[in-house]
């Protein structure tokens, strides 16, 4: 005989039908209690989802600064470089000149057109001529005048 | 494959014992087979055969993600508590204690059950995978893939199995023969 149609006949082994039985209730058996704590353990399982899914959207929140933060870094890091001290100190200090000589010039053209009101005696005469005022009042050309001075005296 | 299997699996998978039970007596005999063919001992088999399915039906629910047939899936179950077995007893199996007679409804055909020892206990003597291919293709009769998946080999590795295992069981057989002449 062929050895496959031996092979074959080997379905006829067969386990005792006592022992499936009771194989087979006790299998059983375990599974309804396994199913019964399942269902009554269904809030441990909601609460033990509910854990995990917060635990995801923790981390995912700290990779999303953890990363965020270093472009957030990258897009600042070029202004921050532009703020080099000494250069902004250098701007500051010519805007002022700048402010100083349009000062210069203002005041400049501004004691020209009073000296030549004052028919060029180099006296302000927004200043009285009169002797008796005091030494303090007497403008001179060396006193410094306001630039709201000068404008009175150009109106008058 | 048992009719309406994926929906029984799909029933035991939600619990329903009764859908379990009925995955249990079509498939039951099969892996007892296997068992008491692997180990040649009946209690050993049949202690076997419940840790099998104690643990298919306690993780029936991790069944479904595993892509592969069912009867793959109870038969890598059976392999690897097979496994277990000989390494915590570590007890050369003696192929002597299964009477073949009280196992099948063979009892008035004598000359078949004599065939039938000579070729157990030749498959005894084999490799592992060479008795477990011979035992799931031709006492079984699984589909390649089948074998494939329980095995986790590809398919053609399992064609090659066979062919090889089918080999040496004739070898066995012929070299038994022409000592007992």
């Amino acid at each position: 005989m062929e050895i496959q149609e031996i092979l074959k006949q080997f379905k006829t082994i067969e386990p005792r039908r006592a022992y499936t039985e009771h194989s087979r209730s006790e299998i059983l058996l375990v599974r309804v209690d396994n199913a019964r704590k399942k269902q009554s353990g269904m809030f441990r399982v909601f609460g033990e989802i509910f854990q995990s899914v917060s635990a995801i959207v923790l981390t995912s929140v700290a990779i999303i600064l953890v990363f965020g933060g270093f472009s957030v870094w990258r897009l600042i890091r070029p202004g921050l470089l532009a703020l080099d001290p000494a250069g902004l100190r250098a701007e500051a200090q010519a805007i002022d000149i700048q402010i100083q000589l349009a000062g210069v010039e203002y005041r400049e053209s501004t004691i020209a057109e009073v000296e030549n009101s004052s028919g060029g005696s180099g006296v302000l005469s927004i200043v009285p001529a009169s002797s008796d005022t005091d030494e303090k009042d007497v403008p001179s050309s060396t006193k410094p005048i306001s630039i709201d001075e000068a404008l009175e005296a150009l109106l008058e | 494959m048992l009719d309406g299997e994926e929906k029984l699996i799909a029933r035991a998978i939600e619990g329903e014992s009764s859908a379990f039970g009925l995955l249990y007596d079509y498939y039951q005999p099969k892996i007892y087979r296997f068992a008491v063919l692997r180990t040649g001992r009946r209690e050993e088999a049949e202690d076997l055969t419940h840790q099998v399915f104690l643990h298919a039906w306690q993780r029936v629910g991790e069944y479904q993600f595993l892509g592969f047939p069912f009867s793959s899936w109870l038969y890598r179950i059976a392999r690897n508590a097979i496994i277990d077995h000989y390494r915590t007893r570590r007890e050369a199996s003696s192929v002597e204690d299964v009477d073949l007679q009280s196992h099948t409804n063979l009892e008035r055909d004598t000359d078949m059950l004599l065939q039938m020892d000579r070729v157990r206990k030749a498959i005894a003597s084999m490799r592992d995978e060479h008795q477990e291919v011979i035992i799931m293709r031709f006492v079984e009769e699984l589909s390649i893939k089948e074998v494939a998946d329980a095995l986790d080999k590809t398919e053609g590795a399992v064609k090659l199995l066979q062919h090889r295992a089918m080999r040496e069981l004739q070898r066995t057989l012929d070299v038994e023969r022409a000592n007992n002449k």
